[in-house]
C-alpha cells in the first residue's frame, strides 16, 4: 500500500469574522502535499475567503478577524510571530482577473524575485525564462520581454501572473482564485496543463466554480456552501458517490 | 402673446454666445495688451542683466533668479511633506473621522486669501523668529500655503491607484513600504507632478505673501538669508511707484508667458501622462 | 528584518504628516492667537462698527473696510456670476464638444495670470475711462468691483461647466424627447440640477474677490471712507491688512491680525459651505 503522502497545510476549526458577520465557519482540512486541491462551491461560499486566509491576504481588508489554526509545515501562519513576508513568497496566488503590474514583462516576472535581494542580471534573466517556461508563455513573448505587460491577451496575461509566482525561489504552495474564469478554452486550457505538470513540484489550491475544471485537474476536491466546508475527499469519489446530498445536489447540477 | 420657444431660445443663445465671447475676448485682451505693450521691451539683455536706477533701466536677471528660486524652496519644503503626509493618511490609516476632519481642514485652508500667509510669515518669520527678510521666509511661507494644494493632489494621485496592483505586490511578498515604494508612487506620479506644477505657477503670480516676507531687494541673492524681488513684485513697485511703464509691461510680459508656459506644461504633462497609461 | 524597517519607516511618516499638519494648524493657531485677545480687548462694536480708523490716536474702527469689501465682492459678483453662468451654460449645451475642450482650458489658462496684472491694467486703463466718464478720481469702488469682476470668471466658469456637464445625459434626453428646445431643457431641468455645483462655484469666487489684496490695492483708491457712491475711493479689509502691516506695531498689529481673523473665519465659512454642497451633491444624487 503506498504510504499517505506527506501533509502540507493543515487547517484546524479556522474561523473568519468580517466585522460581526461570520464569513467562514469552522473548517478542518489536511491538504496534502505535491497534489491539486480542488476547491467547490456557489457564489458566496466562502471559497475565496478560505484560499486568502491561507496566505493571510485576508489581513489587508479592513475589519477581518481570524480564529483557529492553519499550520503550514506544522507551524502556524496565524500566531503572532509568524513572519508573513515570508509567509507570503512560499504561499503564492493567482487572482481571478489577471493583473498585469503596469510595467514590462521582464519587470512583472522579477518583481517578487527582487523584493527577495537578488540582483544579478544573469541570475534574473535565468529566474524570467525558466518561469515563463514553466507558465507555457515563453515561446510567445520572448523576443518582446520589454514590452508592457498590459499589452497581453488575457489569457496571456494571467499565464504571466503565473510566471510571476513561479519566479519565487521559496515557492511552495500555489494558490488559484478561479483563474479561467474570463478566459477562452483554448488559454483555460493551457493553465490546466500548467497545473497536472506543477503539482510534481508544488501543492496547489485551485478555487473554481466550474465543477468540470475540478473534475478534470484535481486530486481532492473540498466543496463550500454558506461559509462552511460541506465535505471533502479524493475527486472521484466527490464527484460519484458524495457523503452528504447538498454536495451531490451540487456536482450533479440541480443547483449552482 | 406667447412667445414661441424657438425664438426664446434663440434669443438664449445670442445673449449667453455674447456673454461668452465677451469673456473670452476680455480676457484674452488683458493678454494681447500686455504682451504687445511688453514684448517690445523684453530682449536678452532684459533678461539677463541686472537692474539699474531703481528698475528704470537695465533688466531683471536677478529678479528673474529670485522668481525662480522662491518656488523651489517652497517645493522642496512642501513636497516630502505633503506626498508624505498623503502616503500615511492613504496607506498607513484607516479612514476614521479624524482623516476626514483633516482633509477638511486642508481644503478649506487651501481658500485662505495669501495677504494673510503674508501677515502670518511677515509677523511669524520676519519678526518673531528674526529671519528679516530673505529667501528663507518666504520659501517657508510659501511652503505653507501650497502645502494643502499637494497634499489633496497627492492624495487624490494615490487613491486612484487600482487596489488590485497593491494586492498583486503584497501576494508576491512584498512589505507596505515596497510596495508604496514600487507600485503606488511610480504610478501616483503623474498626478503628483500636476500639482506641483500647478502650485509652481500660482507661487510664480504670488504678490502678497512674498512682498511682505522675501522683501524685494535687486541684488542677487547670494545665501537663504538674503533677500530677494520676484517678478510680480518687481512688477507691482515698478507699477505703484510710477517708476517705468515701458520696464513695467516688460516685466509683466515676460512673468506672464512664465506662468503660461508652467500651466501648458501641467496641463501638457497630464496628458501625456494619461496617454502612456492607455498604451 | 524587514520588518523592523517597516517600523521605522511608518515612524518616520507618523512624523511627517505631523510636521505637515502642524504647520498647517500653527498658522490658523498663530493667527487666532494674535487676533483673538484684541476682538475681546477692544470689543466688536468699536472695532467692526466705528468708523474712526486711526492707529495712533487708538482707534481701531474698521467699518468703513469691511462696507468696502462686502461692497467690492457684491459688485464683482453682479459682474462674474451671470457673465460666468452664461459663458458655462453656453460652453457645455450650445457649443459642439471639441470647442468647449479647447475653450474651457484656455479660460483656466488665463485664471493664472497674477493679480498684479489686472490691477495693473485696472490702473491704466478702466480707472481713467471711469474718470472721463463718470466723473470722480477713477480709482474707486467701481473700478476694483469691475476688476474682480474679471478675475473671478475663470473660477465660476470652470467649476460651473464641471457642475454642468456632470448632469446626467439621461435628463437632457428626457427633456428632448418631450418636445422641449435645447434652451428650455436647460432652464427647466438641468439648471435645477446642476444649481448645487453652480452655487458652489458662486461661494467660492465669493471667497477669492473677498481675499484678494493686491488689484484692489492699486484701483481702489484707499482712502478710509464709507463709500456713497460708486465712484468714491474705498480701502477694502485686505488693503488695509497690506497697507498698514509694514508700520503698525503693538495694539495696531493686533488689529491687523484681528482683521484677518475676520477674514479667516468668513472665508472659511464660505468654502465649507461650497464645498459640502459640492459633496452633497455628488452623494445625493
Amino acid at each position: 500500500m503506498t504510504p499517505a503522502p506527506a501533509v502540507k497545510i493543515s487547517v484546524r476549526d479556522f474561523r473568519v469574522f468580517h466585522g460581526q458577520a461570520r464569513a467562514l465557519g469552522g473548517v478542518t482540512i489536511d491538504i496534502p502535499a505535491r497534489q491539486i486541491m480542488g476547491v467547490i462551491g456557489p457564489a458566496g461560499s466562502g471559497k475565496t475567503t478560505f484560499l486568502r486566509a491561507l496566505n493571510r491576504l485576508n489581513d489587508l481588508t479592513p475589519d477581518t478577524r481570524a480564529e483557529g489554526q492553519v499550520l503550514l509545515d506544522g507551524k502556524d501562519i496565524y500566531h503572532a510571530s509568524h513572519d508573513v513576508v515570508a509567509l507570503r513568497k512560499r504561499v503564492g496566488m493567482l487572482f481571478a482577473l489577471p493583473v498585469a503590474l503596469p510595467m514590462s514583462i521582464y519587470e512583472n516576472v522579477v518583481y517578487g524575485p527582487r523584493l527577495s535581494g537578488i540582483r544579478s542580471r544573469k541570475r534574473l534573466d535565468e529566474i524570467v525564462e525558466r518561469s515563463l517556461t514553466s507558465a507555457f508563455l515563453w515561446d510567445e513573448v520572448k523576443d518582446r520581454l520589454a514590452m508592457s505587460g498590459l499589452r497581453l491577451s488575457g489569457g496571456q496575461q494571467q499565464r504571466l501572473c503565473l510566471a510571476r509566482v513561479l519566479a519565487m525561489e521559496e515557492l511552495e504552495v500555489i494558490l488559484l482564485d478561479e483563474p479561467c474564469s474570463g478566459l477562452d478554452p483554448i488559454s483555460t486550457a493551457k493553465i490546466e496543463e500548467a497545473l497536472t505538470i506543477l503539482k510534481a513540484k508544488y501543492t496547489i489550491i485551485l478555487v473554481t466554480n466550474n465543477t468540470k475544471q475540478a473534475a478534470r485537474v484535481a486530486d481532492r476536491t473540498a466543496f463550500f456552501l454558506m461559509g462552511e466546508m460541506v465535505e471533502e475527499g479524493s475527486t472521484v469519489k466527490i464527484f460519484t458517490t458524495p457523503n452528504d446530498k447538498r454536495t451531490n445536489d451540487y456536482v450533479t447540477g440541480r443547483f449552482g | 402673446m406667447r412667445i414661441p420657444p424657438r425664438i426664446t431660445q434663440a434669443l438664449a443663445v445670442t445673449i449667453l454666445g455674447s456673454a461668452t465671447l465677451l469673456t473670452v475676448a476680455v480676457l484674452l485682451f488683458i493678454i494681447l495688451f500686455v504682451l504687445g505693450k511688453g514684448l517690445p521691451g523684453v530682449s536678452l539683455e532684459f533678461l539677463f542683466s541686472a537692474p539699474r536706477d531703481m528698475g528704470r533701466e537695465g533688466g531683471i536677471f536677478p529678479i528673474l533668479v529670485g522668481t525662480f528660486l522662491l518656488p523651489l524652496m517652497a517645493i522642496v519644503i512642501a513636497l516630502p511633506l505633503g506626498v508624505g503626509t498623503a502616503i500615511y493618511l492613504t496607506e498607513y490609516t484607516r479612514e476614521t473621522r479624524l482623516t476626514q476632519a483633516l482633509r477638511f481642514g486642508t481644503d478649506c485652508l487651501a481658500g485662505i486669501p495669501s495677504i494673510i500667509f503674508g501677515l502670518f510669515g511677515f509677523i511669524f518669520f520676519v519678526v518673531m523668529l528674526k529671519m528679516g527678510w530673505c529667501l528663507l521666509s518666504g520659501g517657508l511661507t510659501l511652503a505653507i500655503m501650497i502645502l494643502p494644494t499637494i497634499i489633496r493632489t497627492a492624495e487624490e494621485a494615490i487613491r486612484a491607484v487600482p487596489n488590485s496592483y497593491r494586492e498583486v505586490s503584497y501576494s508576491l511578498g512584498a512589505t507596505r513600504w515596497e510596495t508604496v515604494l514600487k507600485v503606488v508612487l511610480p504610478n501616483a506620479l503623474p498626478g503628483i507632478v500636476t500639482g506641483v506644477m500647478l502650485s509652481l505657477g500660482r507661487s510664480i503670480g504670488e504678490t502678497a505673501a512674498v512682498i511682505f516676507t522675501a522683501g524685494s531687494a535687486l541684488r542677487m541673492p547670494a545665501s537663504a538669508f538674503d533677500s530677494v524681488r520676484t517678478m510680480s513684485v518687481h512688477f507691482y513697485i515698478l507699477a505703484r511707484e510710477g517708476i517705468s511703464n515701458e520696464k513695467a509691461y516688460a516685466t509683466a510680459a515676460v512673468l506672464i508667458i512664465s506662468v503660461l508656459l508652467v500651466n501648458l506644461a501641467a496641463y501638457g504633462m497630464m496628458h501625456y501622462f494619461m496617454a502612456r497609461r492607455a498604451r | 528584518m524587514k520588518l523592523n524597517g517597516e517600523k521605522i519607516i511608518r515612524y518616520t511618516l507618523v512624523a511627517v504628516a505631523f510636521s505637515a499638519l502642524a504647520s498647517l494648524l500653527l498658522i490658523a493657531v498663530f493667527i487666532m492667537k494674535e487676533g483673538v485677545p484684541f476682538m475681546v480687548k477692544v470689543g466688536l462694536r468699536d472695532f467692526l462698527f466705528a468708523s474712526d480708523w486711526d492707529p495712533q490716536a487708538g482707534k481701531y474702527g474698521i467699518y468703513p473696510m469691511v462696507v468696502a469689501s462686502l461692497y467690492v465682492t457684491f459688485g464683482a459678483m453682479l459682474i462674474g456670476a451671470p457673465l460666468g453662468v452664461a459663458g458655462a451654460i453656453f460652453l457645455t449645451e450650445f457649443v459642439p464638444r471639441s470647442v468647449m475642450r479647447v475653450i474651457k482650458p484656455t479660460i483656466e489658462l488665463l485664471a493664472g495670470i497674477p493679480s498684479v496684472v489686472f490691477g495693473f491694467l485696472g490702473v491704466m486703463v478702466l480707472a481713467p475711462f471711469i474718470r472721463s466718464t463718470l466723473g470722480g478720481p477713477g480709482l474707486s469702488l467701481l473700478a476694483a468691483a469691475v476688476i474682480l469682476g474679471i478675475m473671478v470668471l475663470p473660477t465660476v466658469i470652470s467649476i460651473s461647466t464641471d457642475a454642468i456637464s456632470a448632469v446626467p445625459n439621461s435628463y437632457r434626453e428626457g427633456a428632448l424627447a418631450l418636445g422641449a428646445t435645447r434652451w428650455q431643457s436647460v432652464y427647466m431641468v438641468i439648471l435645477k440640477a446642476a444649481r448645487p455645483g453652480i452655487m458652489a462655484s458662486l461661494i467660492l469666487a465669493m471667497g477669492r474677490a473677498l481675499g484678494e489684496t493686491m488689484a484692489v490695492i492699486m484701483v481702489a483708491g484707499n482712502t478710509v471712507r464709507i463709500p456713497h457712491a460708486v465712484t468714491d475711493p474705498v480701502r477694502t479689509l485686505t488693503a488695509n491688512i497690506a497697507l498698514e502691516m509694514a508700520s503698525a506695531t503693538g495694539m495696531a498689529r493686533e488689529a491687523l491680525f484681528a482683521t484677518g481673523v475676520v477674514l479667516f473665519v468668513v472665508i472659511m465659512i464660505l468654502n465649507g459651505i461650497a464645498l459640502s454642497a459640492i459633496k452633497g451633491k455628488v452623494r445625493g444624487r
